[in-house]
């Protein structure tokens, strides 16, 4: 593991939230709803951002950065005044920066040009106020990084770029473990990863691992599944002893282990000079302690911070070095350091939201606990009842009192995972603007309900769905300013996108004040593409959905945004993919609007609970049309040993779900059961023959392949209110219409057994 | 998983999988083993991921090879190869070198 490697990403996470904040404070000043503290914010994100960019020498960044800061300056000491214009131009600077953190963090190259540009139309809003103290040499292109911001207006906040090398920083003052790991066989045996447990070890702080391998031995005498390995790992770390345990609780009796504590007074290596920010970003790092130990912190300024926040590092009790009794209070005195390059960054502007960075596996691991919680009290309950025990009895009443506490417990831990829609939303302005430059056309965005929480696993997975939603809308809903003027409409097209939460899922509209889909040539596009026979006949709803068929463009000639490949199908298909819905509605010369249907978790599912020979199955409900008893003119057989159902004229597969998953070796009698509809992600109409509905309910989603292994038709499993582990079914797997898959299949699944 | 073998009595050459997890350690040492006795190149190319059990079936695998005097070679590592046997302090290096402690 590369502790460079780890600051660098964080780095540019901070980065990423920095350049949000300054979009959303350059937005706020041009719509005047800005004061002092939003432009102090604004200077703050540049400032902060060439600081860490100064550090990994990242000249290109720091250089544009460096040019905004000095412009922002201007604005911020009232020498410049915040015109609509210099906004725009500050806008456009905004993504020039994004660009450049980009490329910095993924390699590629920024459109110089376009960077040379901005750098010039930053320097003219100067104009001839090069001598304003944070113009400094590095204002040159092709100076040296920059030279120190002397009075920069940040009080104290000396910025004295310097070359540190980090990983010595991350040394300084840090206890250090040495852990020697020999698993044994059983440890593998129980799915645990050495290489894991040894990863997990390294994030505590930087260390060095050597392995044993004398015990291997010639491969014919090998146990490829047994234990031959053993490791060494001198780690340094700020977190205590108890931290490294943790990680090998699990494994503690499958291994031999032992952790002892290396006294070393020379890792308390003094660095003077580092950057505070630096120093804070490290100290942030490696969980709010200090990481430049030694640093200046004696220094008198520094000292009274000291007195004004005393509980700075109280929150991590820092193992004192060997032999220096002072220490935890220099210690104490360093993380105040630290902070204080934060502490007075926020003494300008607004306070930094009280917020702390989690592992996700930390929260996801709590939310499956909690799973655990719920369903451990459903079971005490239920053997309560079994017991005979009144209802009105005292363990009856304390019962429902907990089941309320753990109903409110699941409910807050799943908070934890929710996030507001802005993060995605708040790309949005700046797709819009690029779109509407190419486009020409003029385009407004309003968003609403950014607010709207939903699980994060759904949002990163929102993003692109939306992008290129709202490309159509610009590129295809939205029409020329000449156009719109014809029809009577104002120049500038909106574009509207809203977010909300309405029965459990949350719903995003994007909707446009453009043209509306044309459907004639909607039409004519899927005759032309073979992609309808001619003379179906399609009611308006039907057409507009043609445009998510797959091989469907309406674009005559490739454009610049719509010739990337990716069509309305794939949007479907991603959105259909985290268990949502997409529809149209449009209106000819008022727009259209999408709607997308999503599920507010991906932890938890709505479910049908059915019964298959002896099991209890769960089908998704997203993928459920319909459910219907079958009825003896409807079932026909069809070759060997395959059914069809006809449902309203259309033939249909029915799939036998018992024979299918292997609990029963004689087909279902299709009479007796239920078939259910659905569709699979391609749309696949099938219909799931199924021995009995036993209700409908959400249900808690436990990966198998974590647990246990793939199973294909499997998805997933839950457990139910009575522990009994229910499977969830992989709709699209089980329905595979065709014969040779579900030979193919069946095969697959009793290798699986 | 992707297995490349040409005549046994020539050098032979083995693709390793994306992924060498826990369970894919079982089917790579029979593979090997299959295919001792002959000089073999060993392509790490499309490694993705390495666990401690494949780690140890390939340092095994070297030391077998050399015991037999017969060359064992690993190429192409991938990233995630080197990356994943540096975090268990080895090294493709290493992992060719390795002998049996007598």
């Amino acid at each position: 593991m590369d502790a460079m490697a780890e600051i660098r990403a964080t780095f540019f996470e901070e980065c990423a939230e920095q350049l949000a904040e300054l979009e959303a404070g350059l937005l706020a000043i041009e719509s005047g709803e800005a004061d002092a503290d939003t432009v102090n914010a604004v200077f703050r994100a540049v400032h902060s951002i060439k600081g860490g960019a100064g550090a990994f020498n990242l000249d290109d960044l720091v250089h544009f950065a460096h040019v905004f800061e000095t412009t922002l300056d201007e604005l911020r000491s009232n020498r410049l005044e915040a015109t609509l214009d210099v906004v725009r131009v500050m806008l456009r600077a905004a993504d020039v920066l994004a660009d450049l953190v980009t490329v910095a963090r993924d390699g590629g190259s920024v459109d110089a040009v376009r960077t040379r540009g901005l750098v010039e139309e930053l320097k003219a809003l100067v104009g001839g106020k090069k001598d304003a103290p944070a113009a400094a040499p590095a204002a040159s292109d092709d100076g040296p990084i920059f030279a120190p911001m002397v009075g920069d207006g940040m009080d104290g906040l000396d910025f004295v770029p310097v070359s540190v090398d980090l990983s010595d920083m991350m040394d300084g003052g840090e206890s250090r473990y040495r852990i020697q790991f020999r698993p044994r066989a059983e440890l593998y045996a129980k799915a645990n990863e050495s290489a894991r447990l040894i990863r997990e070890c390294l994030a505590l702080g930087s260390g060095e691992v050597t392995c044993d391998t004398s015990a291997i031995p010639l491969l014919t005498d090998l146990d490829p599944e047994g234990a031959y390995l053993a490791w060494t790992i001198e780690l340094a770390s700020e977190a205590g002893e108890p931290a490294v345990r943790e990680i090998f609780e699990f494994v503690e009796w499958d291994c031999d282990l032992s952790i002892d504590r290396i006294l070393d007074a020379s890792a308390m290596a003094a660095d003077d000079g580092v950057d505070p920010e630096i120093a804070a970003l490290l100290a942030r790092l490696a969980g709010g302690a200090d990481a430049a130990a030694d640093e200046p912190a004696a220094d008198a300024p520094m000292a009274e911070v000291v007195e004004l926040k005393p509980a700075a590092a109280a929150a991590a009790p820092k193992p004192a070095p060997a032999a220096e009794a002072p220490a935890p209070r220099k210690a104490e005195r360093a993380a105040a350091a630290a902070e204080s390059g934060d502490a007075k960054a926020a003494a300008a502007g607004s306070a930094p939201a009280a917020t702390i960075r989690v592992d996700l596996e930390r929260v996801d691991r709590l939310i499956d606990l909690v799973g655990e919680l719920v369903i451990h009290q459903v079971m005490l309950s239920q053997r309560v009842m079994q017991a005979g025990l009144a209802r009105a009895s005292d363990v009856a009443v304390g019962l429902d009192e907990l089941e309320q506490l753990t109903r409110e417990i699941q409910d807050s831990v799943m908070a934890i995972r929710a996030q507001p829609v802005k993060s995605v939303f708040q790309k949005l302005p700046r797709l819009v603007r690029e779109v509407a430059d190419i486009t020409g056309k003029q385009v407004r965005l309003i968003t609403e309900g950014e607010w709207t929480e939903v699980d994060k696993t759904v949002i990163e997975r929102l993003s692109d769905p939306l992008t290129h939603m709202i490309r159509n809308a610009i590129d295809h809903g939205v029409e020329r300013p000449e156009k719109r003027v014809a029809a009577g409409k104002g120049e500038e097209g909106t574009v509207r996108v809203a977010a909300m939460h309405r029965s459990g899922r949350i719903v995003i509209e994007i909707s446009d004040d453009g043209a509306g889909i044309n459907r004639q040539v909607v039409r004519k596009i899927a005759v032309d593409k073979g992609l309808i026979p001619a003379d179906a006949s399609l009611s308006d709803e039907e057409t507009d959905n043609l445009i998510f068929l797959p091989g469907f463009s309406t674009k005559e000639e490739v454009s610049e945004l719509s010739g990337r490949g990716v069509g309305m199908d794939v949007v479907k298909r991603s959105i259909q993919a985290l268990g949502g819905r997409v529809s149209i509605a449009s209106k000819p010369g008022e727009g259209s609007m999408f709607t997308m249907s999503l599920p507010l978790t991906l932890a938890v599912l709505d479910g049908m609970i059915v019964s298959a020979g002896d099991h209890t199955l769960v089908v998704p409900l997203t993928a459920i049309i319909e459910t219907l008893k079958p009825k003896p003119a409807e079932v026909r057989g069809f070759g060997n040993d395959q059914r069809l159902i006809e449902v309203r004229g259309n033939f249909m597969p029915l799939v036998d779900v018992a024979r299918q998953l292997g609990y029963r070796e004689e087909p279902t009698d299709a009479l007796s059961g239920v078939a259910i509809l659905v569709e699979a992600e391609n749309g696949a109409r099938s219909a799931l023959l199924v021995d009995g509905i036993q209700g409908q309910r959400q249900v808690v989603i436990k990966s198998l392949e974590a647990n246990y292994g793939r199973v294909p038709g499997v998805a997933a499993a839950t457990i139910l209110g009575d522990g009994r582990v229910a499977l969830i079914i992989d709709v699209d797997v089980v329905a595979a219409t065709s014969r040779f898959e579900q030979n193919y299949f069946s095969s697959g699944l009793q290798a699986a057994e | 998983m992707a297995r490349k073998k040409t005549a046994a009595a020539s050098a032979a050459s083995l693709e390793l999988p994306a992924v060498l997890d826990l369970k894919a350690a079982a089917p790579l040492a029979e593979q090997l083993l299959a295919m001792r006795g002959s000089p073999i190149t060993v392509s790490a190319a499309q490694v993705e991921r390495i666990g401690a059990q494949c780690a140890q079936v390939l340092l095994s695998a070297a030391a077998t090879w050399k015991s037999d005097k017969a060359s064992f070679a690993i190429t192409g590592a991938s990233d995630g190869f080197e990356s994943g046997l540096r975090l268990m302090g080895l090294s493709t290096e290493r992992l060719m070198e390795q002998e049996i402690a007598q």
